[in-house]
């Protein structure tokens, strides 16, 4: 009784180390959970913007698609930018897809760029697009690879 | 610095070396390539010129050659090249050539 009496301060400071061996690890260990916890949560926030990125865009492909139906020209030039927008928006955001889905979301931002120069030429010199027939086509192409991307994100979301 | 000539030269190259996708598009002789997050367009205008664009992610045109800004016979040698190989990979020339002349065979 006497020796912990004398020693009680290498008892303290032996039982510290103890201690401090036994939860170290813990507190890596819980730190490493929490920040894979906030990774996961952000993951899902991204892909959940996306989505609703994904669902915004198809709707304006409807719509640009109606307004070309109805030869609505200069209506429809207030919306290829927007698209375009969106579209490298969704790009960056979506970053657990393929290189296919990838390239496919790339390459509809130039086919807009396309259309939307042949649309501006034709409304600045008051006539139609030379090749009006093959726009909706385009539109239609970039629309179902959005929606596949857009069942791929949720099939994620769902799994989640 | 880059300058769009060289952006021209490299594509060029890589384009002759069957690494870059181009792809038609709704638009007479013109023809479209995703590089990156960027892309290109190569076209002819109305009056048979070619016309090479650069554009960023969202496809804001970033920089341009024409026959106004590059009037170096070179350089729209260089364009009109391009623009033929383009349009050779986009529209798949020489598979269907090959087809064609594989109809013809039998």
């Amino acid at each position: 009784m006497d020796y912990f009496l004398d020693n009680w301060g290498s008892f303290v400071g032996v039982l510290s180390l103890v201690i401090t061996i036994i939860g170290f690890p813990i507190a890596i260990l819980r730190a490493t959970q929490a920040r894979t916890a906030s990774r996961e949560a952000r993951a899902a926030v991204i892909r959940m913007l996306s989505i609703a990125d994904l669902q915004r865009a198809i709707a304006l492909i409807q719509r640009l698609k109606d307004l070309h139906r109805d030869s609505k020209w200069e209506a429809s030039l207030e919306h290829y930018q927007a698209l375009r927008v969106m579209l490298a928006d969704i790009d960056s955001r979506l970053t657990d897809i393929s290189a296919k889905q990838r390239f496919d979301i790339r390459s509809a931002i130039p086919l807009m760029v396309v259309i939307e120069n042949n649309v501006d030429e034709a409304v600045r010199g008051a006539s139609q697009p030379s090749e009006a027939s093959g726009f909706n086509e385009v539109l239609n192409d970039i629309q179902v690879s959005l929606e596949n991307l857009a069942s791929f994100a949720f099939a994620g979301e769902e799994d989640d | 610095m880059a300058e769009v000539t060289e952006i021209l030269n490299k594509l060029l190259e890589r384009t002759k070396d069957n690494r870059v996708v181009w792809k038609s598009t709704p638009a007479p002789q013109t023809f479209v390539a995703v590089i990156g997050k960027n892309s290109v367009i190569i076209q002819l205008d109305n009056s048979d010129q070619p016309i090479f664009r650069v554009n960023n992610k969202t496809g804001e045109t970033i920089d341009s050659m024409t026959r106004r800004n590059y009037p170096g016979i070179g350089w729209q040698d260089q364009l009109r090249e391009l623009h033929e190989l383009a349009r050779r990979m986009a529209l798949e020339v020489d598979n269907e050539l090959d087809e064609l002349l594989k109809a013809l065979s039998e």
